[in-house]
Formats: structure tokens, sequence, C-alpha cells
């Protein structure tokens, strides 16, 4: 990914649950160069 | 607010998240920090930010650096406000640090950060089957529910195919 944001969506029909946990499983790679920083969102879209 | 301008707000956002931690000089980690604060609204909604933060990605110079096939794990809690309706999950992610880098193709060897989908299994960190985990574990009303990155885009019921590149 660059440095124009890369974005994953679906409707859910329930709702999420109040103060329940929530965890992004990632697996990535950056061969040569420099460490970068990924910046992550997740957003819940109403309406 | 159209999606083009939707996007830009988020770019915007995560590009101040990014300048937040160069200046705090964050350490590799995989701590998310959480907001419950609506981030915009949009025409018949609201988006409501669940998690946001940022993580290093070291850079690998070989197979089996950190860097190659790394797993993140990225973790908070649902605030109030994004509970208990129906709507859009939407997971974002985006290289930070480098607001102008353009990835001509989404491969490791492009010199751009990457989501891995899947590889070989003779290959460090390669789990059996050769698919990784990207997975947003979410809880709904019916109980814990898990939602998969796509490489097509989206998130789906179940993981992509084996299809290494």
């Amino acid at each position: 990914m660059g440095g124009s944001a890369q974005e994953w969506q679906t409707e859910i029909d329930e709702g999420l649950t109040a103060a329940s946990p929530i965890e992004l499983h990632l697996v990535m790679t950056k061969f040569g160069g420099a460490a970068v920083t990924i910046g992550y969102e997740v957003v819940f879209r109403t309406g | 607010m159209n999606r083009v301008q939707r996007g830009l707000i988020a770019v915007a956002a995560l590009a101040m998240v990014a300048a937040a931690c160069a200046a705090t000089d964050s350490p590799s980690s995989t701590v998310a920090t959480t907001s419950p604060s609506p981030v915009s609204t949009v025409p018949g909604g609201v988006d409501v930010v669940v998690m946001s933060g940022s993580v290093e990605l070291p850079a690998a110079a070989d197979f089996g650096d950190s860097g190659f096939h790394e797993p993140l794990t990225l973790s908070g809690t649902v605030p109030e406000s994004a509970a208990g309706v129906a709507g859009d999950i939407v997971v974002r992610l985006v290289d930070a640090g480098r607001p102008n880098q353009v990835c001509d193709r989404e491969h490791p060897l492009s010199g751009c950060a990457t989501v891995d989908w899947s590889d070989f299994e003779d290959r460090p960190g390669v789990p059996p089957g050769g698919v990784f985990d990207n997975r947003l574990s979410i809880v709904l009303g019916s109980g814990p529910v898990d939602v998969f990155l796509s490489e097509s885009g989206g998130l789906a019921d179940v993981p992509d195919q084996y299809s290494p590149t």
C-alpha cells in the first residue's frame, strides 16, 4: 500500500456490541529500505 | 459528501495520526488506541472511529527477518456510540509515514508495504495451507464473528483462496 488509504468494507445487520473487544489481525511485509509506519482505522458507518 | 471526499478525510486523519506518532517517537508495537468520537458526518449517517492508531512495520532484508510476513494484532474496545445499530464496518490501512508513496503494484518488491495474502508453505512465517490470517474479529448481538480482508477488496465471510504470486 502507498500513501493513499486502502479500504475494506462490509455491511453488518445486527450492530456491534458495546464495550466488546475488537481485534484486527494482519500479516504484512515490507521488503528492503527502511521501516514504515502503518496507520490503521476501523470505522463504523451508520445510516 | 461523496465517497471521494470521505476518502480524503480518512487520508487526512491517518496522516495526522502518523505525524503525531513521529513526533512522539512511537515504539514498534501492536498497541491500539480507541476513540469514541464521530470523525465525520455523512448524508444520512455518521462515521464513528471504533479503533485507530499506527504500528511500525520493520523492513526485512531477507526471508525470515522481522518485517517479512510480520503478524500484527491490533486491538480495541467498541465504543457505545458504534453499538447496537446496523451499518457498514470499514477497515482502512495507509503507509502513513510516506504520504507521497505510490505503488505500481501490491507486491513487496515494489518497495511498498503489503498485506500478505498467500505464499509458498516452505517460506518462513507461512502457515499450513499457505493462506495468511487477515481478519477482523468483532462481537455482534448473536456472538463473535470473524470477517476476512480480501485481496479483491471488501470483507468476506471466508478467507481468500490460496493463490501465491
